[in-house]
C-alpha cells in the first residue's frame, strides 16, 4: 500500500507535466492551426539551458527565467515559418506537421552534437533538492514534491486564463470558429502569436518540472516525450483540452504504478501498449476530437 | 439623396474569385440613420459585397470609406473595431460557449460599457437573458440568430450589416427579427440589410439597392421600387 | 565493386522501397509509419531464421512479406480510414514498442545488435530485380481505378464518398500493400547489411523517410527514386565533418521544401509537361480554357 501511495504521488507529478505538454500542443493545434511536433524538443533544449545555467549561477529564480526565456524564444522563432506555410495555397495541416518534424530533426541533431558532447546530462543535487522527506515508509523526493505542486499550479493557472480571461476566450473563440472570431473583431494573427508565447511558457515550465522530477536530460528524451505527448493527445481526442487533462494525469499514474511493480524498460512499454490499444479501438479518442 | 458625410461609401468596387468576376464596379452609399436594403437573387453578389466591406474578401479595385476614412484592404479586426459589425448569414455563433460568453466576445471592443450594453441587449432579446448560462449550441435556430445579432450589437456599432437574417427560420420568427431590426433603426442604428426575401426587405427599409450578377441593377427609395413593374415581376411575384 | 558503392546502391534501393511504402498510403493522405515497425520485425525475423534455423533466403523473404502483410491487415482494420495524424501516432507507438521489445530480448542481441547473418550471393541483383518488380506493381496501382480514387480521397474525402469510393477499403488496401513492401525491404536489409541494431529503426529513420518522400515529391512515384539516391549521396559528397550533421541537413531540406515547393521537386505537373502533348488532348484543353 505504501508503495502504491508513493507511486501515486510521483504519478500525479509526472501526469501534471504531461498535461502541460498536451495542453500546449492542443493550444497550438486549436489556435495556430499547426501540429507542433517539435514542441518536446523545445522543452528538452530548455532543460539543457537550465543545466547550463546551473553551472554559472545557483540563483534558482535566474535559472527558471533562463529556461522559460529560451523556450519562449524558440517557440516564437518557429512562428514565422508556420505562418508562411499556413499561407501557402492548397496546403493543409499535414504540411505543418512535416515542417515541424524537420525542425525537430534539426533540434535533436544540434543537441546530440553541441551540448555536453551528446552525452546525457544530470542535474546536480542542489537543483533537485536532494534530501528526501519521509513519512513512515513512504518516501518522496523534494523534486517530486516541487514538480507536483508546480504542475498543479501551472495547470490551474492556465485553465483559469483560458476560461476566465478575455485572452483565453479569444483562444477558444478562434479554436471554435475562425470566421466568427474574425467577424467579432478578434485580431487573429496577434492572438495566434500570443498562443506561441503561452505555449513557450508552458514548455519552459514543464522543462523545469521535468528536470526536478527525473533529474537528467538527453538528446533522445525529446523523441520519447513527443511520443507520449502525441499519444495522449490522440487518446484524449485531438484538440480536446479537458480530455488531455484527464488522460495526461492517467498516463502519469499508470506509468508510475507500472514502474513500481514491473522491472526496467518493460514498464514503459505497458503504457504504450495500453495507449495503442485505445487508439486502435477508438481512433477518434476517448473524449472526442475537437478539430 | 447622398449627404455630404455619408457613413459608408463604396466607390467603383470590384472583386474576383479567380477568373470569375463576383462584383463589378459597385457604387453604394449609406447615410447616418438610414435603413438600406440590398436585394437580389441567389448568387447576385450580396454576401460577397458585405464580406468585401468587412475585409474578408480580397478587393481587386475600388475604395470603401467608412466614416470618411478609407478602410479598403484593412484587416478585419481593425474594421470591426472602428464601428462596423456584420451579422453573418446562417447564424454563426460559438456553439460550445455559453450565451453570456458569446456576448462577452462581441463586447471586447468596448469593455467599459459592457454592463450597460448587456442590459440593452437583454431588453431587445429577453430570451437571451433567460438562457444566458446555457451553451449556445443548444439554442433553437431563431434564438441563435438573435444571439448572433445581440453579439454584433454588443460592440455598439455605428453601422450594422445584416446578411440574410431570415435564412432557414420559421415565418413567425422572421417577422420578429424584422420587427427588431426596424426597432433598432428607430433607436438610431444605421442598418444595411441583405435579403433574398425582397418583399420583407422593401417593406422595412427606406432605400434599396437591387443587385444582379455582381452589379447594382437599380436603386432608389423602397416605395418607388415596390411600385416599379419590373421589380414587381422579378422579385415580388407580381404579373 | 567497392564497398562504398555497394552499400550506396544497396541502401538506395532499400530506401526507394521504403519510400514507396510511405508514398502509397499518402495517396489517400495517411502517413503510415507502421512500415518502420514492419521493417524491423521482418529484418530481425529474417536474420534470426537464417542464422539459427538455416532457412533459405527465398522462403524467408516470402514468410517475411506474409508476416508484414498480416500486421498491415490487422492494423488497417482499425485505422483504415482514420485521419492522418491518428495513423501517424499508431505507427510511432508501434515502432517504439517493437524497438523496446528488441532491446529487451536477449535472443535478438538486445541493444548490442544482431550479427553474422549468412551471406547470400548476388544480393544487389536480387534487390534491384525486386525493386523493378515492385516499381511496376506501384505503377499499375497508380494508373488503375484505385489510384484515381485515391487522388480524389486525398483532395476531398466527402467528394470521394459521394462518388461511391469506399474510403476504408481503399485506405486498408494501400496500408496492406505498403506494409508488404516494407516487409520485403526489411528482409532485404537484413541480408544486405548482415548485422542489425535496434538503433537503426527509430525516429531518425522516420525523418529520413519523410525527407525522401517530400523532397522528392509525393505526387508521383518517381520523386522517391530521385531523392533516395540524392539523399543517400549527401553524406558521401561532403567531408565527414559536415556529413555528421546530416540530420540537420535533412531537417532543413524538409522545412525548405515545404516552404518553397510544397509538392516536392518532381511533381505530376512537371511530368505532364515533359510528356508529348498530343497524348493528352483533354489536359491541354483544360489548360487553354483557364488562360
Amino acid at each position: 500500500m505504501e508503495i502504491f501511495i508513493a507511486q501515486l504521488i510521483s504519478g500525479l507529478s509526472l501526469g501534471s507535466i504531461y498535461v502541460l505538454l498536451v495542453t500546449g500542443f492542443n493550444l497550438m493545434l486549436l489556435v495556430a492551426k499547426i501540429i507542433q511536433f517539435a514542441y518536446p524538443q523545445i522543452v528538452v533544449i530548455s532543460m539543457y539551458t537550465c543545466w547550463w545555467a546551473l553551472k554559472i549561477t545557483s540563483n534558482k529564480l535566474l535559472i527558471i527565467i533562463a529556461g522559460i526565456t529560451v523556450s519562449v524564444a524558440l517557440s516564437l522563432l518557429s512562428e514565422p515559418i508556420f505562418r508562411k506555410i499556413s499561407s501557402i495555397k492548397d496546403v493543409d495541416i499535414n504540411a505543418t506537421f512535416i515542417a515541424s518534424m524537420g525542425i525537430a530533426m534539426i533540434m535533436m541533431d544540434v543537441m546530440s552534437h553541441s551540448f555536453n558532447y551528446g552525452f546525457p546530462v544530470a542535474f546536480p543535487p542542489k537543483w533537485i533538492g536532494g534530501n528526501i522527506l519521509s513519512f513512515g515508509l513512504i518516501t518522496i523526493s523534494k523534486g517530486q514534491l516541487f514538480a507536483l505542486v508546480g504542475g498543479v499550479i501551472a495547470v490551474s493557472v492556465f485553465f483559469y486564463l483560458l476560461y476566465r480571461t478575455n485572452q483565453g476566450r479569444f483562444f477558444r473563440a478562434i479554436a471554435e470558429n475562425r470566421l466568427a472570431a474574425e467577424l467579432v473583431g478578434i485580431p487573429i494573427t496577434k492572438t495566434s502569436i500570443f498562443s506561441y508565447f503561452i505555449v513557450g511558457i508552458l514548455g519552459g515550465f514543464s522543462a523545469i518540472l521535468f528536470s526536478m522530477l527525473i533529474g537528467s536530460a538527453s538528446p533522445w528524451l525529446g523523441e520519447f516525450v513527443a511520443l507520449k505527448m502525441l499519444a495522449v493527445s490522440i487518446v484524449a481526442g485531438l484538440g480536446n483540452l479537458h480530455g488531455g487533462l484527464v488522460c495526461g494525469l492517467l498516463l502519469g499514474i499508470i506509468e508510475a504504478i507500472a514502474v513500481g511493480y514491473i522491472s526496467g524498460s518493460w514498464s514503459n512499454v505497458i503504457a504504450f501498449v495500453i495507449m495503442l490499444a485505445v487508439i486502435l479501438i477508438k481512433p477518434e479518442g476517448l473524449f472526442g476530437t475537437k478539430i | 439623396m447622398e449627404k455630404k458625410n455619408s457613413i459608408l461609401k463604396i466607390e467603383n468596387l470590384s472583386v474576383s474569385y479567380g477568373p470569375i468576376k463576383a462584383l463589378k464596379n459597385i457604387d453604394l452609399y449609406i447615410n447616418e440613420g438610414e435603413f438600406v436594403s440590398l436585394i437580389g437573387a441567389n448568387g447576385a453578389g450580396k454576401t460577397t459585397l458585405l464580406k468585401a466591406v468587412l475585409g474578408i474578401n480580397t478587393i481587386e479595385r475600388g475604395n470603401i470609406f467608412f466614416l470618411g476614412k478609407d478602410i479598403t484592404r484593412k484587416p478585419t479586426n481593425v474594421i470591426v473595431s472602428s464601428g462596423l459589425s456584420l451579422i453573418p448569414e446562417g447564424h454563426i455563433i460559438f456553439s460550445s460557449m455559453s450565451v453570456l460568453e458569446n456576448l462577452q466576445l462581441g463586447a471586447y471592443q468596448s469593455l467599459a460599457t459592457f454592463k450597460e450594453n448587456l442590459e440593452k441587449i437583454f431588453e431587445y432579446f429577453p430570451i437571451l437573458q433567460k438562457r444566458s448560462n446555457q451553451i449556445a449550441g443548444t439554442l433553437s435556430g431563431g434564438e441563435q440568430q438573435m444571439l448572433s445579432m445581440g453579439r454584433a450589437l454588443m460592440s455598439k456599432p455605428k453601422l450594422i450589416l445584416v446578411d440574410e437574417p431570415s435564412l432557414g427560420l420559421a415565418p413567425k420568427i422572421v417577422l420578429d427579427i424584422f420587427n427588431i431590426l426596424i426597432e433598432l433603426n428607430k433607436e438610431g442604428y444605421t442598418i444595411l440589410l441583405s435579403e433574398q426575401n425582397a418583399k420583407k426587405a422593401l417593406e422595412s427599409s427606406s432605400r434599396c439597392y437591387v443587385m444582379k450578377t455582381g452589379e447594382i441593377a437599380m436603386s432608389g427609395p423602397s416605395l418607388d421600387l415596390m411600385n416599379n413593374p419590373q421589380i414587381q415581376q422579378a422579385y415580388l411575384g407580381g404579373c | 565493386m567497392s564497398e562504398v558503392l555497394y552499400y550506396f546502391l544497396g541502401f538506395s534501393a532499400i530506401y526507394i522501397l521504403m519510400g514507396w511504402a510511405l508514398y502509397l498510403p499518402y495517396r489517400v493522405g495517411q502517413l503510415n509509419y507502421l512500415i518502420v515497425a514492419c521493417m524491423a520485425i521482418t529484418a530481425y525475423f529474417g536474420g534470426f531464421a537464417a542464422r539459427e534455423w538455416n532457412w533459405p533466403f527465398p522462403v524467408i523473404l516470402i514468410i517475411g512479406i506474409m508476416i508484414s502483410t498480416i500486421i498491415g491487415l490487422i492494423f488497417s482494420q482499425a485505422i483504415g480510414k482514420a485521419p492522418c495524424f491518428t495513423v501517424v501516432i499508431v505507427g510511432l507507438t508501434s515502432v517504439f514498442i517493437v524497438k523496446t521489445v528488441i532491446e529487451n530480448w536477449k535472443l535478438l542481441g538486445g541493444t548490442v545488435g544482431f550479427f553474422h547473418i549468412p551471406n547470400v550471393n548476388g544480393m544487389l541483383i536480387i534487390i534491384y530485380g525486386l525493386l523493378i518488380l515492385v516499381g511496376f506493381l506501384i505503377y499499375r496501382i497508380d494508373h488503375s481505378r484505385w489510384g484515381r480514387a485515391a487522388s480524389v480521397v486525398f483532395v476531398d474525402k466527402d467528394v470521394a464518398v459521394s462518388l461511391g469510393v469506399d474510403i476504408k477499403k481503399i485506405g486498408m488496401f494501400f496500408q496492406i500493400v505498403s506494409c508488404a513492401i516494407a516487409g520485403m525491404a526489411g528482409t532485404l536489409d537484413a541480408f544486405l547489411v548482415r548485422s542489425l541494431s535496434p538503433e537503426f529503426f527509430t525516429f531518425g529513420m522516420i525523418g529520413y523517410l519523410m525527407c525522401i518522400l517530400f523532397v522528392g515529391g509525393y505526387t508521383t512515384m518517381w520523386g522517391v527514386i530521385f531523392s533516395a539516391f540524392f539523399l543517400q549521396g549527401i553524406p558521401l559528397m561532403f567531408p565527414s565533418s559536415i556529413a555528421s550533421w546530416r540530420q540537420v541537413i535533412y531537417g532543413a531540406l524538409l522545412v525548405l521544401i515545404i516552404l518553397l515547393r510544397p509538392e516536392g521537386i518532381i511533381t505530376r505537373k512537371m511530368l505532364w509537361r515533359m510528356k508529348p502533348k498530343a497524348y493528352f488532348p483533354v489536359n491541354t484543353q483544360i489548360k487553354n480554357s483557364k488562360s
